[in-house]
């Protein structure tokens, strides 16, 4: 770049490189949502019920038994659907904190969400006995009185952004020995029920998890979008690309905002898969060619990656009802690995 | 490894000051050593079953057999030994880790090591039906050298490993671990409860062999962390030093790896994840000392055994006569002074 | 929840937080109890729970509200964990019954299999519940009543057909066979025949207690050791109500400590309170009991030293552990026939290891 002397050279050489970045990124996410839809409708057609095609298309235009009914509407279709919702919404999350933080490890983790929900929704399970609703309802209270709690802690004549990643790391540690202490206090049936919570479960999903993803997404979706290009500046600008140092505008916290609400969203539809939000921003980053984590093709990213590892686990192993958490980890951090691996061999990156 | 000179210090006025902080910093060290004296007789002296200082005394240094000796040299000893090790193995690793990729997120966690070892027991229990924890041990040694090995082949490619690949490819590889940990755990519900007891780190069980068979790994990863301080420091200083150096820098952090996993790998097979001591002491330890790894590393280590070892003091108090396990109380009572610490301090970042 | 499995597995090997288990289904029952969460394609009419005879439909009542079962139901899915010994005492072979469903688990034992006809039964995971296989199969009854189901699965397994929850009142590792037999016996119209099973049974439990007047008095535990930890089962807890059934007491020391809790951990060194009873029973790993004999801690406790001891693991060959912890109106006798012996030979100082621990 040192020889383009001409300022306006140089800004139209940009632009160039703008254009083909946008062209591909716009090819990807294409592509990555023809995907989705297609897996989506393998999704409906397949599963251990034996339907025929022509009986599901009849289900779905109202003329199926009981039975058929229960099992493409109560079980499948409220599940695939959860599953790009949720995976979206962990995608967008992700991409928005790690832009914020420019640490490939920022995630609605590090202000505690997570594992305020995680804790809250363990707590419930194992101590309360309960399910569902009241399930639901202590992860996120969890998670939002936790969030609360470390940006509280970490005020002190404002927010420094390395304070509440501290006081994050501190919180967040705590609960994560409460949670695996209370799993080993508890019998063995909660302590299954609440560990298949905490890996991050499809099986049981309900048209309530499908409404509230959809609002949520909806509402939240386009104020991230729309917070984008501001991040991308902010992130441009600064040299630090680990530092987490700078003071935390107010750009920026009401990004970490809707971005912990998006991911709480997706907690209470299909639990902490929040591999998701990790992975999804540096998968997408790497297919579309682009410097910095982007939100659309993020988002677009996770569902696929969720929807996929719903199929996967349920077409791998029909027998074991295997939480699609475990295949998201086995999936997502085999892919990455992969594009850290071919990164390795041509010096990108 | 020691070749770079500390700080270029001309100024006497600065060398003054710069003497009087290191007195201050000795003192220091010896009045967390004295804490740690008085922890260690508190973690022999304590227990479920009440037995007087004077009746301890005489069981650890006369035997005699009966309760007393069982209790006293068969169940406290070997215990306290292994929170003395443990505590400083993971203080260490921790500073290490964090100095080494700068990143504050790090954790000796982050290169696999509890991931990988985590694996090994499971597949251990699962599949070759060992129950005893004495036999954990190896298993997950095992376990987390070849996590490591495989995080670090992955993070360096060709050429050195970077910090931020090396946290990316620890991240990938602890979640596909992960993902196996889980497949199994909840495919089989003997393997689930092996687990989730020894996820949760303890030193509840610990035998005197079994501390016996990682003390080798601990000396080795004690020493060589102790002396890479200097080289650490020469790392912090950035980018233009570190390719001036070259070829030393990804000697160092290599070695820095090695010694990461010796530490963490041994203390985690014998008292199972203990993740907080790692991630959290070497921040407020920063605190007290500013970013010079000379301090830091041995003062991590002193400190990380003084807060496993009372930690598991307390642990055997709270809830008597159970126990609490020791990675929930260091997590407990840890955080708040650590928040404290964060919230009062003018921070020193990595 | 679900009931007998190795409390190894059923609780933390390290015991169980206080109030946790006991505090689970005192919840569940009183937050569930007033939902009217019946099968909604069937009428609400019916004779109530103290039907005795065939007549249907019939409404049970359950922790999770009130089902009524319109017919009599001919596909019954034993979901329960043991479910399928009231069932086959009623002489009724069900479709499927619920299980571990893995290798070292069996939901079959030489007191249930006869209901099987030497076929081997269809087993459904009740952990992580398969909806869309349980439709294939379907029932026309699902029972859930020696626990472990979550309301939300409930709900879902109401639109596959009627579901039985467990009984209110009880803690879902701890239904005695009684409520759990007549429960059952209710939801397919036959009480009065459950009842009497259930009497039948109590009395083989009478005839052991005036038959060793001696074992009067004499105290007792159930303890285990996994992974080097040890812990003692509760007052609750299915096989701590076997020893007391057959006239044994609990340590009275232990029994404070544990409470209805499953179990409640003791630290190693706490085990003199085990040792000075005069009977106790130990459960460990398989193959692990030769370890447990010889660790140090346990070797000179006077119950051990004087081989008052017997000795159990959870290996699915071990009947006389398995008998005891499902507690059904099946396995209780077997525990009987099995049992006596084995606590005859240990009061004689013989150190007895239960049959199938190779």
């Amino acid at each position: 770049m040192s020889n383009l002397s001409s300022p306006i050279l140089q800004l139209s050489f940009l632009g160039t490189i703008r254009l083909r970045v946008v062209r591909r990124s716009l090819l990807v996410v294409t592509l990555i949502v023809l995907a989705t839809a297609a897996l989506f409708v393998v999704q409906l057609l397949t599963g251990t019920f034996p339907i025929a095609v022509s009986r599901v298309w009849a289900t779905l235009t109202g003329h199926g038994t009981a039975v058929e009914e229960f099992v493409v509407y109560t079980l499948r279709l409220p599940r695939a659907l959860t599953a790009v919702l949720a995976g979206a919404a962990l995608g967008g999350s992700g991409a928005v904190y790690q832009s914020v933080t420019r640490n490939p490890l920022g995630s609605p983790d590090i202000i505690g969400f997570t594992y305020g929900a995680s804790f809250g929704a363990v707590l419930s399970i194992v101590v309360l006995g309960s399910s569902d609703v009241a399930v639901t309802i202590s992860a996120l209270a969890g998670g939002l009185g936790v969030a609360l709690l470390v940006y509280l802690l970490s005020m002190r004549g404002g927010v420094q952004g390395y304070r509440l990643i501290l006081v994050g790391i501190g919180i967040s540690s705590v609960l994560a020995a409460l949670v695996s202490y209370l799993l080993l206090k508890a019998n063995i049936i909660d302590a299954q029920e609440a560990y298949v919570w905490l890996t991050g479960s499809l099986n049981g999903s309900t048209w309530s998890d499908v409404w509230i993803g959809l609002v949520g997404l909806a509402v939240l979706g386009p104020v991230l979008v729309g917070l984008g290009p501001g991040l991308r500046l902010a992130e441009m600008g600064d040299q630090a690309a680990l530092g987490l140092g700078v003071h935390v505008g107010r750009n920026r916290l009401c990004a970490l905002g809707f971005g912990a609400a998006l991911c709480a969203i997706a907690v209470v539809c299909a639990g902490p898969i929040t591999f998701i939000s990790l992975a999804a921003p540096q998968i997408a980053r790497r297919l579309t060619g682009t410097p910095t984590v982007r939100v659309i093709p993020s988002m677009a990213v996770g569902a696929l990656l969720l929807l996929g590892s719903d199929a996967l686990a349920q077409k791998l192993f029909p027998q074991s009802q295997l939480p699609v958490g475990i295949t998201t980890l086995a999936l997502g951090g085999g892919y990455l690995a992969w594009l850290i691996a071919r990164e390795g061999r041509s010096r990108i990156g | 490894m020691t070749m770079l000179a500390a700080d270029p210090v001309t100024d006497p006025a600065e060398e003054n000051a710069a003497a009087r902080r290191r007195s201050a910093l000795v003192a220091g060290l010896v009045v967390c050593l004295a804490a740690l004296g008085v922890v260690m007789l508190l973690s022999i002296g304590v227990g479920a079953r009440n037995l007087s200082p004077a009746t301890v005394w005489d069981a650890l240094v006369h035997g005699r057999g009966g309760e007393a000796e069982l209790i006293v040299r068969h169940l406290r000893v070997p215990r306290t030994a292994a929170g003395l090790l443990v505590g400083a193995a993971l203080g260490l690793a921790g500073a290490l880790m964090q100095a080494l990729t700068r990143n504050p997120l790090a954790d000796p966690g982050l290169l696999g090591v509890n991931a990988g070892a985590a694996c090994a027991v499971v597949c251990a229990i699962a599949f070759l039906r060992i129950t005893q924890p004495g036999a954990y041990v190896w298993f997950a040694l095992l376990g987390a050298g070849v996590a490591t090995v495989a995080v670090y082949l992955l993070g360096s490619g060709r050429g050195a490993a970077s910090p931020v690949r090396l946290v990316l490819a620890g991240t990938a590889i602890t979640a596909v671990l992960t993902g196996v940990i889980s497949a199994v755990v909840l495919t089989n519900s003997i393997a689930f409860n092996g687990f989730r007891s020894w996820t949760v780190g303890s030193l509840q069980n610990v035998t005197a062999s079994v501390v016996v068979q990682v003390v080798p790994f601990l000396a080795v990863g004690i020493v060589c962390a102790l002396a890479s301080g200097s080289a650490l420091n020469a790392m912090a200083l950035g980018d233009q030093l570190a390719t001036a150096l070259g070829a030393r820098m990804a000697r160092i952090r290599f070695l820095g790896i090695v010694t990461t996993t010796l530490l963490c790998g041994a203390a985690t097979a014998v008292a199972g994840p203990i993740t907080f001591v790692g991630l959290v002491v070497p921040h407020t330890v920063r605190a007290f000392t500013g970013p010079d790894n000379r301090w830091i590393l041995p003062y991590s280590m002193v400190v990380g055994a003084i807060l496993v070892l009372t930690s598991d003091v307390i642990g055997r108090v709270v809830l008597w006569p159970s126990e609490l396990e020791v990675s929930v109380v260091t997590a407990v009572i840890g955080a708040p002074v650590f928040i404290q610490i964060v919230r009062r301090r003018r921070l020193a970042q990595l | 929840m679900t009931p007998p499995l190795p409390d190894q597995l059923r609780l933390g090997r390290r015991g169980l937080l206080s109030a946790m288990a006991g505090g689970a289904a005192a919840f569940a029952v009183q937050g569930c109890t007033n939902s009217a969460l019946d099968d909604p394609s069937s009428t609400t009419s019916g004779s109530g729970a103290s039907s005795g005879g065939a007549s249907f439909p019939v409404t049970v009542e359950h922790r999770f509200g009130q089902t009524t079962i319109p017919a009599e139901p001919q596909r019954i899915l034993a979901l329960g964990q043991t479910d399928c010994d009231p069932l086959i005492a009623l002489g009724i072979t069900p479709i499927a019954i619920g299980s571990f469903a893995e290798k070292w688990y069996t939901p079959v034992h030489p007191w249930n299999e006869h209901g099987f006809g030497g076929a081997k039964p269809e087993e459904v995971s009740f952990v992580e519940i398969e909806f869309e296989k349980l439709a294939a199969l379907q029932p026309d009854l699902i029972t859930m009543v020696s626990g472990g189901i979550s309301q939300g699965d409930y709900k879902t397994l109401s639109k596959i057909a009627p579901v039985v929850g467990p009984p209110k009142g009880y803690q879902d590792s701890a239904v005695p066979y009684g409520p759990h037999t007549v429960l059952i016996g209710q939801t397919v119209g036959r009480e009065e025949e459950a009842k009497q099973i259930v009497a039948d049974v109590d009395a083989k439990y009478d005839a052991v207690r005036q038959a060793h007047p001696e074992w009067d008095g004499l105290t007792t535990i159930h303890a285990e050791s996994f992974t080097g930890a040890f812990d003692v089962l509760g007052r609750n807890a299915p096989r701590s109500t076997f020893l007391t059934s057959v006239g044994l007491a609990l340590s009275p020391e232990l029994d404070k400590l544990a409470g209805t809790q499953y179990s409640k951990e003791i630290s190693a060194e706490q085990l003199d309170l085990v040792g000075d009873l005069d009977v106790v029973i130990w459960m460990t790993d398989p193959g692990a009991i030769a370890d447990l004999q010889s660790n140090p801690v346990v070797s000179r406790l006077k119950v051990v030293e004087d081989g008052r001891s017997v000795w159990t693991t959870y290996v699915k060959t071990d009947e006389f552990m398995w008998s005891m912890d499902w507690n059904t109106v099946l396995s209780g006798p077997y525990a009987i026939d099995l049992g006596v012996p084995l606590l005859e030979d240990a009061l004689a100082g013989k150190s007895p290891i239960s049959a199938g621990n190779d």
